[in-house]
């Protein structure tokens, strides 16, 4: 080929490059530039299933700023309507991506609102699933100034629709933090709400509650107070092996003198009674699984309540 | 022809005369050349006392150095009696061959190589009436002195630089590199400068066809004058589609010889304190002369923080757009409000907002550039920090904006390279507006661009991506970016083809 040819070719080339990038603008493939002060950033969203689906959303502001959180509603015959539907209540377009936390009530429909987390444009997988004892909308309308203010908070109960969704896909079953709007608005935890792929299984309330959390390994830091005396748990470890479900509660003593069977008798009452309905959302028996190679793939004889609990108890001194 | 219409007449010819000046070698000659030049002198000597024997000096003032005419040709010529008492054609043959002290003389029989001569400093020696004459060089030696680099500051490591002297630039590199295989070639380039133009490699290391080419290359140049950089870069590199640089600038003659000993091609040019370096691919114009001065892990570590530095420098602006246009989601909530807020009373768009303060901070860079260093470093000051605290405060930029452009244009300022750097600042523009327009989508695209771009360039044959694209077919690993421990070094780069690959033992 001839310079001349090289030259013409290589125009022809970036001719056709810009014919079908003004091509592909033009029928709309690429996505919409929206200017940030255009925009009312969702940080949280409330939903309630019923015969309309309603919603409601707070908008997130600056701690530091004056400006009031906005609360706005709407509904429709759809999850994606009734988001949809918000557009229209507020100066500037409510936009779901920086939506941190997922507030359902119980008559909401879990799979419903999962298919539609996993398919909108803009909702995230990371976004922290709470269950409303009750009606969401109203207890984030209660609680608007702190759901506000919270934007980036940790929670370390917090669990997101991207580690949910795996979970019921493996186990069947899901725990997802509950709550229960409080006497001034604000939310206050109400154990762990079971899910599974049909709703709400169920509830963990009080030592069934910690006895879930033992079983997830997040009650470190958890004061509990024995019959002696009281303890601050320092580290829990779990595992299920041959029947038998081990846990090893590591605790200091702060207050009295605190006994270790007390520990363990604690201990073997709380996992007792998470194990009880036979809700395996802490996927127990694949870890006993991985635990013995060989038995991968059978089936355990027995159900979850039918396993042996035996808790070791560990006071140290610090 | 108009300015919208009609075809641009063809260049007129670049008419060349050769001989460049015609007629015999006479003082008639010399002084029709130099008609109305001041600075053109001419005087009649007896030699050795010698009525009947007299001679004609002609030199340009300014351009000798007069004690050497006076106490070397004159003063000899003047009072050696024996030379007087010769005839012309043995006083001739004396004096060609020493009875003056000079250290070259040399004979001139065309008036071309005389006139050449004189510019160069030489002072001519004729005899009345014969077409030849004795070319002494007693040229004066005026020249700035060798000082600091100011654009590669060395902290552990030689201090000189090049000067605009092109001797003393082959002497500097000759300090540095004793070896007798290193060569030195010269050319002529520019009708009306004649720059010496010296091609410098070192034999049994350098490729040889890079040599060749390189001087078919000079060859070819035929211009008028040879007086910026430009003048020769854009005469040698491979291809001026680009704004990235293909050929390497050094004002530091140890860095010019590593290239040199490396297997590279160099060039010096009467009047430019520079040399250049052939072939030159992109991580050359990354790494420092200071690289093999420091401990090869912090070296790499600095390395690897300018790569990223051009990343930072080159996307920091598109990827700001497209987060802040078309995927908010990439930014942390916190963040997101805080730009939202920031943003609120500001009047312009997001890309406009961007490739103004793009623009502000070239326009500012030029201002410092052009004016004396004191009253530059005040504009700088000004420029960046009065202006643009008072534009955030008006409302006019936001704060992100102005942290965004800051933080890009200070990560370009780590380009060991103002070539690469003015290059990168180019695309960043690009990178920017297909950002703005398509997101991050454009910001890929943009990408594509400038690999494919990147990737049909070439440096006397050589890719410009190598090492990371081609390597004549050699693996470097980790090698492309980190320095190796200097004792572990032991290979030329094999994309220079050297003739002799090993360096050590």
């Amino acid at each position: 080929m001839t310079g001349n040819g090289d030259e013409r070719m290589r125009r022809h080339r970036w001719a056709l490059a810009l014919a079908v990038l003004l091509g592909v603008k033009a029928l709309g493939f690429l996505p919409q530039a929206r200017e940030p002060e255009e925009r009312k950033l969702v940080t949280a969203l409330a939903v309630d299933g019923g015969e309309e689906i309603r919603v409601t959303a707070v908008t997130g502001v600056r701690v530091t700023e004056e400006e009031e959180a906005e609360v706005l509603a709407g509904t429709g015959p759809s999850l994606a309507q009734a988001c949809r539907s918000l557009r229209g209540r507020s100066a500037r377009r409510p936009y779901l991506g920086q939506t941190e936390q997922l507030l359902l009530g119980e008559a909401q429909d879990l799979e419903e609102t999962l298919d539609f987390v996993l398919s909108d444009r803009e909702l995230r997988l990371d976004t922290l699933l709470y269950i409303i004892r009750g009606t969401a909308g109203e207890a984030l309308a209660a609680s608007v100034k702190k759901v506000a203010g919270e934007t980036g908070g940790q929670d370390p109960r917090g669990r997101t629709v991207g580690e949910i969704l795996p979970r019921l896909a493996q186990e069947e079953f899901a725990l997802a933090p509950a709550l229960i709007p409080g006497d001034e608005g604000a939310l206050e935890p109400a154990g762990w709400a079971v899910l599974s792929p049909d709703g709400v299984a169920g509830y963990f309330e009080g030592e069934a509650a910690l006895g879930a959390s033992l079983l997830a390994k997040l009650e470190t830091g958890q004061v509990v107070t024995l019959p002696s005396g009281a303890v601050e748990l320092l580290a829990v470890r779990t595992w299920a092996v041959d029947g038998v479900l081990r846990c090893t509660l590591t605790a200091r003593a702060v207050e009295g003198d605190p006994e270790r069977g007390e520990l363990e008798a604690w201990g073997e009452r709380c996992l007792g009674l998470a194990l009880a309905p036979g809700w395996d959302c802490w996927g127990l028996d694949r870890e006993e699984a991985l635990l013995r190679p060989l038995t991968w793939g059978k089936e355990r004889d027995g159900s979850l309540e039918d396993l042996k609990i035996m808790v070791t108890g560990k006071l140290v001194e610090t | 022809m108009g300015f919208f219409g009609g075809r641009p007449a063809p260049d007129p010819p670049h008419p060349r005369q050769e001989p460049r000046l015609n007629g015999g070698l006479t003082m008639e000659n010399l002084g029709r050349v130099f008609e109305n030049c001041v600075d053109y002198n001419r005087r009649s000597v007896t030699v050795g006392g010698n009525e009947a024997l007299r001679c004609e000096l002609v030199f340009i003032a300014g351009m000798v150095r007069m004690e050497r005419v006076s106490d070397y040709v004159l003063r000899p010529l003047a009072q050696d009696r024996e030379l007087g008492r010769m005839g012309e054609a043995v006083a001739w043959e004396k004096m060609r061959s020493g009875a003056l002290y000079s250290l070259s003389v040399t004979e001139r029989v065309t008036l071309d190589q005389a006139v050449e001569d004189l510019i160069d400093g030489n002072c001519l020696l004729l005899f009345p009436g014969k077409e030849r004459a004795l070319s002494f060089n007693v040229g004066t030696e005026e020249k700035r002195g060798i000082g600091d680099p100011e654009n590669e500051v060395s902290v552990k490591g030689p201090r000189d630089s090049f000067v605009e002297n092109l001797r003393t630039n082959t002497s500097l590199t000759r300090r540095h590199l004793k070896a007798p295989e290193l060569k030195i070639r010269e050319q002529v380039v520019g009708r009306q400068t004649l720059t010496p133009v010296d091609i410098l490699w070192v034999e049994g290391i350098a490729d040889r066809a890079t040599v060749a080419e390189l001087e078919r290359r000079v060859e070819d140049i035929d211009i008028d004058a040879l007086l910026a950089t430009g003048n020769l870069e854009e005469y040698i590199v491979d291809s001026l589609d680009t704004a990235f640089p293909l050929a390497q600038s050094t004002e530091r003659p140890d860095r010019f010889c590593y290239g040199l000993c490396q297997g590279r091609v160099g060039l010096l040019v009467e009047g430019l304190p520079l040399g250049y370096l052939v072939p030159a691919v992109v991580g050359d114009f990354l790494r420092t002369p200071q690289d093999r001065a420091e401990n090869w892990l912090a070296a790499s570590a600095l390395t690897v923080l300018r790569w990223l530095c051009l990343l930072v420098t080159l996307y920091l602006p598109g990827l700001y757009l497209a987060m802040v246009n078309f995927h908010p989601e990439m930014i942390p909530t916190r963040l997101a409000l805080s730009i939202m807020a920031a943003r609120r009373d500001v009047p312009f768009s997001a890309l406009f907002e961007t490739l103004l303060l793009l623009l502000a901070f070239e326009v500012l860079q030029e201002a410092g550039l052009r004016l004396p260093q004191s009253i530059g470093q005040t504009v700088s000051i000004l420029g960046g920090l009065v202006v643009g605290s008072a534009a955030v405060e008006a409302r006019l930029i936001s704060p992100a904006v102005l942290v965004v452009v800051a933080g890009a244009g200070i990560a370009g300022y780590t380009m060991p390279s103002q070539d690469l750097a003015a290059a990168l600042r180019l695309w960043r523009f690009l990178l920017a507006l297909l950002a703005g327009w398509m997101g991050l989508f454009g910001v890929v695209l943009g990408t594509v661009l400038l690999v494919g771009h990147l990737a049909g360039l070439e440096s006397f044959g050589v890719a410009y991506l190598t090492p990371f694209a081609v390597n004549a077919g050699e693996r470097t690993g980790p090698r492309a970016l980190l320095r190796q421990p200097l004792p572990a070094d032991k290979l030329r780069p094999g994309y220079l083809n050297p003739a002799n690959r090993r360096k050590q033992r």
